[in-house]
């Protein structure tokens, strides 16, 4: 984790962060990113846009210890990572996949690499790790030990609205936020 | 604690069937004033309770709920506990639907009426891997006790095979005292401890084949065929592509699902069902000399006490190795052992030599040792202790053998001589007598008898000599 912070400040780079997103300063923020509304991250997330910029959608829950990270590349391409809306991202989740899709899961301590494209409504299970060339197709769960894996035909909604509309609430009276320091210019999630 | 757990297998107390076992793993019956391993222990089930909800539920009772909750369940997918999810069903949502239900006469449409806000269905769902009834197509109920065990496919055919058998076995004693009555006239038909079957060429109307023909005689043939096992000549057919159909892994459930409900044994993940979850019992240890109880959990399944818990531990001075000792082989080496006292009284112990019967013929090699001579007693185990003053009473022991006297301890040298050759762990045995003070209710007047405890300790492997 020590290796991808920052030498002196917890936030470097341009940051579009639209009205209504709870950004605790704590958390920890490098390159390009764009954040929608509704979103909140944490303290002590990671959101790190060192290989192209990061594109953050509406009212997705990251939580402490996340790390959301676009990597360097050998070949030097800036390739733009996208976030979907209504993903929960839950304490000590690693996502590193460039193109995640709407209303997924990913579970405490699970891994998603780079090389995984993660469409919409899946859930990515506590401590799973995902490192193969795929495409997760719509509602794909992981779960247990060994990764097991299976599709649901009616995928669960995630009802995390209340949640959060309860930390946009709450946790502005007990951390300080970072605001955007692009030009005021509503961020727009791509979506 | 983690000291005891280290020495649990270097000192070995012997159980009353000299079994050799750790003190831990040791009850003290205190009616027959022995030792008893977990062998020497008849093990019942005392209650069972579910582990989610934590009803309690009577062993009899347990056994028509084939020993499974009725309101818990367990997930078909990944065997870890279900929970019941409720949603309101909006009155408009339910309007759409009761016109298709008017067809068939319900009950249910003048409850619904009376909830004009929408009614609350439930669902089962996994927190762990995300499966729900729903997914199977199971429909949301009315109520979380709605949810059902379906009936085995093969009921009707165990309960038949169940019932026949229970009036063969009538029949079948039936016959025995007809022919034990026989036997009594002339012949003798002695049951099962007739040895004549064994013997060759003896006379042909054994009682076996006595009663089976009577037996054929005075049942109806029509009676068995009723319920013995068909054959066929055509079995189930396997679906085309089974075997050369790529096979869709997603869809195909594992062993250890399959077998999670073996009434069904579920091929594909569409039958699925929550499987009802599994009672736990509490256990119930009663000696096997005097059937008197030794451990008894308090029936409240959310309590970890004991009514009853007679374990050795509480009762038998425990014995730990202090400090490693340097054995030299055919020198006498000084082994320091601590005898702590479990009780707040004074209790006495000494030491005598193992018999020779207790290393099995030479079987178990131990090595010379000369004990502490003497009776010596231990200062009582009591938590205020050290608050009181230092007015100590003279307790007996000599002093030639105890190195440190410490709070409810004593500390002891041993003399082992390891012999010249050994090449495995040097143990040494000895016999611990203390004596027991029964505080039974039953009992008034204190009563105290001495009780041996065989112990052997095992010290390692020699130290080596660098010359």
């Amino acid at each position: 984790m020590s290796a991808f912070k920052t030498p002196n400040k917890k936030h470097s780079g341009d940051f579009k962060i639209a009205k209504g997103v709870v950004v605790c300063s704590e958390a920890e923020l490098f390159g390009d990113i764009t954040i929608g509304g509704g979103t909140v991250v944490h303290p002590s997330a990671h959101i790190l846009a060192q290989g192209g910029p990061i594109v953050i959608g509406e009212r997705n829950l990251i939580q402490e210890q996340v790390t959301i990270i676009n990597s360097k590349r050998e070949d030097g391409s800036t390739p733009t990572m996208v976030i979907g809306n209504g993903n929960i991202f839950e304490v000590g989740a690693h996502c590193g996949s460039l193109s995640v899709g709407d209303g997924n899961t990913f579970e405490a301590k699970s891994r998603v690499s780079e090389r995984v494209k993660v469409t919409d409504r899946c859930s990515v299970g506590a401590g799973c790790s995902l490192d193969s060339q795929e495409t997760l197709p719509t509602g794909t769960v992981l779960h247990g030990r060994e990764c097991h894996r299976y599709t649901k035909k009616i995928p669960t909604q995630n009802n995390n609205q209340q949640q959060l509309d309860y930390l946009i609430k709450v946790l502005p009276n007990y951390h300080r936020l970072t605001k955007s320091t692009a030009p005021a210019s509503t961020a727009t999630p791509n979506t | 604690m983690a000291l005891s757990l280290h020495y649990l297998k270097r000192v070995l107390y012997s159980c009353s069937c000299s079994q050799p076992a750790p003190l831990t793993d040791l009850y003290f019956c205190r009616h027959c004033k022995v030792a008893r391993c977990q062998d020497c222990v008849s093990i019942t089930v005392d209650t069972y309770f579910c582990p989610h909800c934590f009803e309690t539920v009577p062993v009899s009772e347990a056994k028509n709920r084939k020993n499974r909750c009725n309101h818990c369940f367990q997930c078909p997918r990944c065997s870890s506990t279900l929970t019941t999810r409720s949603i309101i069903v909006p009155s408009e949502v339910l309007a759409e639907q009761s016109p298709k239900k008017t067809e068939s006469p319900s009950s249910k449409s003048p409850s619904l009426a009376r909830s004009p806000g929408g009614t609350k269905s439930y669902y089962l769902s996994c927190t762990h891997c995300k499966w729900s009834t729903r997914d199977v197509g199971i429909k949301d109920k009315r109520s979380p006790i709605d949810f059902k065990d379906p009936l085995s496919p093969h009921q009707e055919r165990v309960s038949q095979l169940v019932s026949f058998y229970k009036e063969f076995s009538m029949r079948d004693q039936a016959e025995r005292e007809k022919a034990k009555k026989v036997g009594r006239r002339g012949r003798s038909y002695g049951g099962l401890l007739d040895t004549s079957k064994f013997v060759k060429g003896a006379s042909s109307d054994s009682p076996k084949q006595l009663r089976r023909a009577s037996l054929q005689g005075t049942w109806n043939k029509s009676v068995v065929n009723k319920v013995a096992t068909q054959s066929t000549d055509c079995p189930d057919q396997i679906p085309d592509g089974f075997y050369s159909g790529e096979p869709e892994l997603k869809k195909i459930a594992t062993l250890q699902q399959r077998l999670l409900d073996p009434a069904h044994q579920p091929a594909r993940v569409e039958q699925f069902t929550p499987r009802p979850l599994h009672l736990i019992g509490k256990k119930l240890l009663r000696c096997k000399g005097c059937d008197h109880i030794l451990l008894k959990a308090e029936i409240n399944p959310s309590s970890i006490r004991f009514k009853i818990q007679q374990i050795a531990l509480h009762t038998f001075p425990q014995i730990r190795i202090l400090k490693p000792p340097s054995l030299v082989a055919g020198a006498p080496c000084e082994v320091l052992l601590s005898v702590s006292n479990p009780v707040n009284h004074v209790v006495s112990i000494s030491f005598q030599q193992l018999e020779p019967s207790f290393t099995k013929g030479g079987k178990v090699s131990l090595a010379p040792v000369s004990l502490p001579k003497g009776s010596y007693q231990l200062s009582p185990n009591d938590d205020m202790g050290d608050l009181l003053d230092d007015s100590e009473e003279e307790l007996e022991g000599e002093k030639e053998f105890i190195h440190s006297r410490l709070l409810g301890k004593l500390v002891l040298k041993f003399n082992v001589a390891p012999e010249e050759g050994t090449t495995g762990e040097v143990k040494f045995g000895f016999v611990l007598s203390f004596d027991y003070k029964s505080t039974m209710e039953l009992e008034k007047q204190e009563s105290s008898c001495i009780v041996p405890a065989p112990v052997v300790v095992d010290l390692g492997k020699l130290t080596h000599s660098d010359d």
